[in-house]
């Protein structure tokens, strides 16, 4: 839904250029047949000298390849664009694409630098609102979260103003507030802190109940090796007490470590579900 | 009567002129056809090198050539497609469709052989490279050093060895995967078969031994300390407190399992071991059995 979302306008407007070369093409894709229509477009690119008949094609063959989630394909695609050739606004369309599959691919460094080059040929006036909310989406992958503040502003000041776009800001400005921004752990200070005392890394990455355990069983592998030992069972004590213990200890700062990097992931992509619900709401519309 | 025979003759040209007509639109239809072949080949051509071998393929399934060049063409093409996507069984198929007058009769032929190669279908990789390649000294050159990898994936060392006597080590194509190919016949010629009774009867014997046997010493050594911490474990508390103790009887169960996964682990520690050694070796030889020939055809 995401991807319509953000495609549609782009793909609506080149469908309506050159249609009697795209009409075989066009008319395989309505029909699903995807294979057959990114020959056919792959066909355009391939007898076409016009360097916008070229790109239109590549981004209808991209387009097509992004509908069935191989984003990585419609990268490869959009790459092979003729930038130096085609027209100002297709080009901006072209790189728009690039940013948008680069962010789906999960390759939100790629996409921000498409997107930071694409800002920079482009005069403002001409950018539209959605280049603004997709700028905002991948700077929240990116955990810039004062720049997607921005980027969110200057998509929903773009928007023609009502009151749904009145709540979205209201939304917004709750959302990027500093004690609603995530807060990340740091997982070398997690595994360093079991490594002290083992459990309190974990209790720091915020699973305290299996921190408790792991020092629970950390001092109950310590207590029998002592007890054995005491009672003079030294080799039960050592390889049944002390070996257990050392290999809990190891285990327990990795753990930590672990932990400390799933917490993060869940609370960046709590926030960011958030951020992307707020921005997309009632926007389909 | 005259009228007649005249008549008759007329009749004759007329269908000789016909016939002639015919002909010539039929003709016609097939130049047409195989105009637009020659065409989609060249898009095909495109297609490939993107790299989409599917899409290639999917294309030429849409022609019917007429013409028995371009038959070859497409069946060379469809083979180097599937070649490329791995599909390495249909590959083969159609490289074997060339015919000796196609240009590429002969790169087909070697490619349907190592197609069949890594397959493991050595009799019928070995039959083609020994039917119906010419007797250029350059063609024999390759082929001899293939039919020596054949062997060596077969481990018929004494076909190997034959087939080595002919190494020159001087053309260009071939030179250094023969001596490459001389280095795993060696490797291959030292490599004994363990055996897996030997291997689980020194760990029974001596915890971990059996895979020091069989070549993996790490392991075996591994297993010796757990297996042997797990012993002495077992043997204070039989010491101190007797059999019936359940602080015995748990220790003694864990060593027991320990043991026996030892000895157990030990027999399938010479049958990995092999395998690992074959992989290796069938791995390499495959690899450097299909440089020359991109070499060579390139």
């Amino acid at each position: 839904m995401i991807f319509k979302f953000l495609c549609a306008p782009f793909l609506i407007n080149a469908q309506t250029e050159q249609e009697s070369i795209f009409a075989f093409a066009d008319s395989l894709a309505k029909t699903g047949n995807f294979q057959l229509a990114c020959i056919e477009y792959e066909r355009i690119c391939f007898t076409t000298d016009n360097p916008d008949t070229f790109n239109l094609a590549l981004l209808q063959k991209s387009a097509l390849l992004a509908e069935k989630k191989n984003f990585s394909e419609a990268v490869s695609e959009i790459r092979r664009t003729k930038w130096n050739e085609g027209s100002n606004t297709q080009v901006f369309t072209m790189r728009y694409h690039l940013a948008l599959y680069n962010y789906f691919t999960g390759d939100f460094t790629t996409a921000e630098s498409v997107l930071l080059e694409t800002e920079y040929f482009t005069p403002d006036s001409l950018i539209p609102a959605k280049f603004y909310l997709l700028r905002a989406l991948n700077a929240n992958e990116l955990h810039e979260y004062k720049a997607a503040q921005n980027f969110a502003w200057k998509y929903l000041n773009k928007l023609p103003l009502d009151s749904s776009v009145l709540v979205k800001k209201e939304k917004v400005k709750e959302l990027y507030l500093e004690n609603n921004l995530p807060q990340a752990k740091d997982p070398e200070k997690a595994r360093k802190l079991s490594t002290f005392v083992p459990g309190l890394g974990q209790i720091y990455a915020g699973y305290p109940l299996e921190g408790i355990f792991n020092f629970t069983l950390h001092l109950a592998t310590l207590g029998l090796a002592a007890y054995a030992m005491v009672n003079t069972y030294y080799l039960t004590g050592y390889f049944g007490g002390l070996a257990l213990f050392q290999k809990f200890y190891f285990g327990s700062s990795i753990r930590a470590h672990y932990l400390a990097e799933k917490h993060n992931y869940l609370v960046y992509k709590k926030f960011n579900d958030q951020a992307r619900k707020i921005l997309l709401e009632n926007s389909e519309k | 009567m005259e009228n007649k025979k005249e008549m008759i003759v007329l009749k004759k040209y007329a269908l000789v002129l016909l016939g002639f007509l015919f002909f010539n639109a039929v003709c016609q239809a097939q130049n047409t056809e195989d105009s637009i072949v020659l065409n989609e080949i060249s898009f095909v051509h495109h297609l490939m090198s993107l790299n989409d071998f599917n899409s290639a393929v999917f294309q030429m399934n849409k022609l019917k050539p007429t013409d028995k060049l371009m038959i070859d063409s497409i069946n060379y093409l469809k083979g180097w497609c599937l070649y490329s996507t791995k599909k390495l069984d249909s590959s083969a198929n159609y490289f074997l469709q060339v015919s000796p007058a196609s240009s590429m009769y002969i790169k087909s032929r070697f490619f349907a052989a190592y197609n069949y190669s890594y397959l493991g279908e050595y009799t019928l990789a070995e039959s083609i490279l020994q039917h119906g390649l010419p007797e250029d000294s350059s063609i024999l050159q390759l082929k001899n050093f293939e039919l020596a990898g054949i062997s060596l994936l077969k481990r018929d060392l004494p076909a190997f060895e034959s087939y080595s006597k002919n190494f020159t080590y001087r053309f260009y194509p071939i030179a250094t995967e023969e001596k490459k190919l001389q280095k795993y016949y060696q490797k291959a010629k030292e490599f004994k078969p363990r055996s897996p009774l030997i291997a689980s009867t020194l760990s029974a014997i001596v915890p971990g031994l059996g895979k020091v046997y069989a070549g993996r010493r790490g392991e075996g050594v591994a297993a010796f300390l757990m297996t042997t911490s797990m012993g002495l474990v077992t043997w204070e508390n039989f010491r101190k407190d007797g059999i019936k103790d359940p602080k015995t009887i748990v220790a003694g169960s864990i060593f027991s399992l320990f043991y026996i996964g030892n000895i157990w682990g030990s027999w399938f520690s010479v049958k990995m071991r092999r395998n690992e050694i074959n992989y290796y070796i069938n791995h390499q030889v495959l690899f450097d059995i299909q440089i020359p020939l991109r070499t060579f055809f390139n």
